[in-house]
């Protein structure tokens, strides 16, 4: 009965861990959301020239997050990193309407690659709190995830230099990512 | 451990790129062999017109077998030479004051702004990156390689550091030049509170940098605003001509001092813009009168009488050429595309010109491009999200003319313009 109990209590606050990827074009905010995540505070970044990777502990689940540089050049180095990526996190700048069409070909040529097949995507559409943000639904749309077949997505609004909706995305990653990738 | 075997990894795959990447591209020698573009970048950018306005355009329509143009020019053909020839790095360094970071001093920078001109160093990069693509669009010399279309580098040549610093900076400098002697500390009154500024220094704390940096492209503290606030039909004259002569120096100090509008169209604001109307069409329709044109031929009233009643927007006309004639209702863009080469384009739509705005005869800048051939331009505003079917007063869209006229032979055009799920 004891250990009945004990090993129900261990299954219920055992750690997970799960292996995610941050990705996104350059200055979308990856490393300013890694390490307000991690350290809780908004460092002055500069851009990442190959990949930051930090564990990021919460609810009971030990994220391994990793954050690749997103500079045109270096972008095909994304691949990788899929290898064993059960979580996909992509970045937009919501404030630059420019480049959302350049954002949408990285998005659907990754999610295209057979190693990514099993992984969840989280978009955390960053900068909201810019003038002339997009709104969420103007992303979705741009960013063309309604044509997403078999593929569990969601989209969570997000001011990486507040914190907001930071947590959030990471509380439905936790609860949509299947414990064994692939 | 899983994870460090990966680190090793991952990072043993990034150093063998990165050192591929700089095996290939050579870093410039010396920054003392960079003067080449000073002289023409230190004039003073309000009487400078950095290049011969056609002179980039004429060389692609040769370059594409459209045009039967025969003058040559030096500085077209510089300018094809190095955007071959030569990486972005290498061109870009060369112009005046690139070899060094626009706001800290750190030599060999090897980052940009887009909308600013400069090359910054990776720190203060950084922190552009935190002021939001609305102040300051960055991105890598050696790492970002699409975004280094001859447009841009066009532009770049011709602004540089030392002439947007001369804008961004100048209150700075002109304290510098006054009572204070040393050049790299400065004492700024600002009107609200006593703030002691100085130009960073590349060893300085990121944290003295982002100050900086943040005064003065999002608060512009350094910048020399014009004593009296002046009229918006004022600013949009002087971008007229500005754009028409193909100042880029010019149109980038009144976009960064005086908030010029990029979408200001024609003939909307007063009297004033007609007179410049009668000056542009008598230099289209009269090349001869130009010595006359040089006295006080815009006080004529004639040609404002002229002007108006040929730009009759209710003009049905099919002759095309008639519509180069009335620049009534055009944009900035418009104008560009007609008088400009390609890095005023660049600028303009850098500072959020709307690529699709339609003119009195519902044509869009790209409707110019294709019916004056100039191929260059149209490719540059098609991948840049311009309307290939956008459909003009006439029922007509580029993609109509195009194929009508026959003037547009590259084949990337053609495919650019035929895709309709852009």
């Amino acid at each position: 009965m004891g250990s009945a109990l004990s090993r129900l209590v261990k299954m219920m606050f055992a750690r997970r861990e799960m292996r995610i990827l941050m990705v996104g074009l350059d200055a979308a905010g990856k490393t300013t959301i890694l390490y307000k995540l991690k350290l809780g505070e908004v460092i002055t970044t500069i851009p990442t020239i190959g990949f930051n990777v930090e564990t990021v502990d919460y609810k009971n689940v030990s994220f391994t997050v990793w954050d690749v540089g997103g500079q045109d050049k270096i972008r095909p180095l994304w691949r990788h990193y899929f290898q064993n990526t059960q979580g996909l996190i992509f970045v937009v700048d919501s404030n630059d309407k420019e480049r959302i069409l350049e954002a949408r070909d990285e998005l659907h040529r990754m999610l295209s690659e057979a190693e990514l097949q099993g992984a969840t995507l989280l978009v955390f559409a960053n900068k909201q709190d810019l003038p002339n943000a997009m709104s969420i639904s103007e992303i979705t749309d741009k960013l063309g995830l309604h044509a997403l077949r078999q593929r569990r997505w969601y989209i969570q609004s997000a001011c990486a230099t507040s914190g907001e909706g930071l947590y959030e995305g990471l509380d439905w990653l936790s609860s949509n990512i299947s414990n064994k990738p692939k | 451990m899983d994870q460090m075997d990966w680190i090793e990894k991952i990072t043993g795959v990034i150093a063998s790129l990165l050192s591929a990447q700089s095996s290939e591209q050579p870093l410039l020698a010396s920054p003392t062999s960079s003067g080449h573009y000073c002289v023409a970048s230190e004039s003073s950018f309000g009487s400078s017109s950095d290049f011969d306005p056609s002179a980039v355009e004429e060389s692609s329509e040769r370059i594409f077998g459209a045009g039967h143009v025969e003058r040559t020019s030096r500085s077209s053909q510089q300018l094809k030479f190095n955007a071959k020839h030569e990486k972005p790095i290498d061109v870009l360094r060369k112009v005046c004051g690139n070899h060094v970071c626009a706001d800290c001093g750190a030599s060999e920078p090897d980052w940009a702004s887009l909308n600013l001109g400069i090359l910054v160093c990776i720190e203060c990069s950084g922190v552009h990156r935190n002021l939001g693509v609305h102040i300051s669009k960055v991105r890598s010399l050696t790492l970002d390689v699409r975004v280094w279309e001859p447009s841009v580098i066009n532009l770049f040549q011709s602004l540089g550091n030392t002439f947007a610093n001369s804008i961004w900076e100048e209150f700075l400098l002109s304290a510098s030049n006054g009572n204070i002697e040393d050049n790299s500390s400065f004492c700024i009154l600002n009107e609200k509170n006593h703030i002691s500024k100085k130009k960073p220094k590349h060893n300085d704390p990121i944290s003295v940098k982002e100050k900086f940096i943040q005064a003065k492209y999002a608060e512009k503290v350094f910048i020399h605003q014009p004593i009296a606030e002046r009229s918006y039909q004022l600013v949009a004259q002087e971008m007229w001509d500005s754009v028409r002569s193909n100042n880029k120096k010019a149109v980038y100090h009144h976009i960064v001092t005086s908030n010029a509008d990029v979408n200001a169209v024609y003939g909307q604001t007063s009297s004033n813009a007609i007179l410049t109307l009668a000056k542009v069409m008598l230099l289209q329709e009269q090349p001869r009168t130009l010595d006359r044109l040089a006295g006080n031929v815009v006080n004529d009233s004639q040609h404002k009488v002229s002007s108006m009643s040929s730009c009759s927007p209710v003009s049905t006309t099919k002759d095309t050429s008639e519509m180069y004639e009335c620049h009534e209702g055009w944009s900035l863009l418009h104008l560009a595309c007609q008088t400009a080469d390609i890095g005023m384009i660049e600028l303009l739509l850098q500072y959020g010109a709307n690529i699709n705005i339609t003119d009195l005869r519902g044509m869009t800048p790209l409707h110019h491009c294709v019916l004056k051939a100039r191929q260059a331009f149209a490719k540059l505003l098609l991948t840049r999200g311009a309307d290939p079917h956008a459909v003009d007063m006439d029922g007509k869209t580029p993609v109509q003319y195009a194929i009508e006229s026959g003037t547009i032979v590259d084949e990337e055009i053609l495919v650019l313009l035929e895709d309709t799920n852009r």
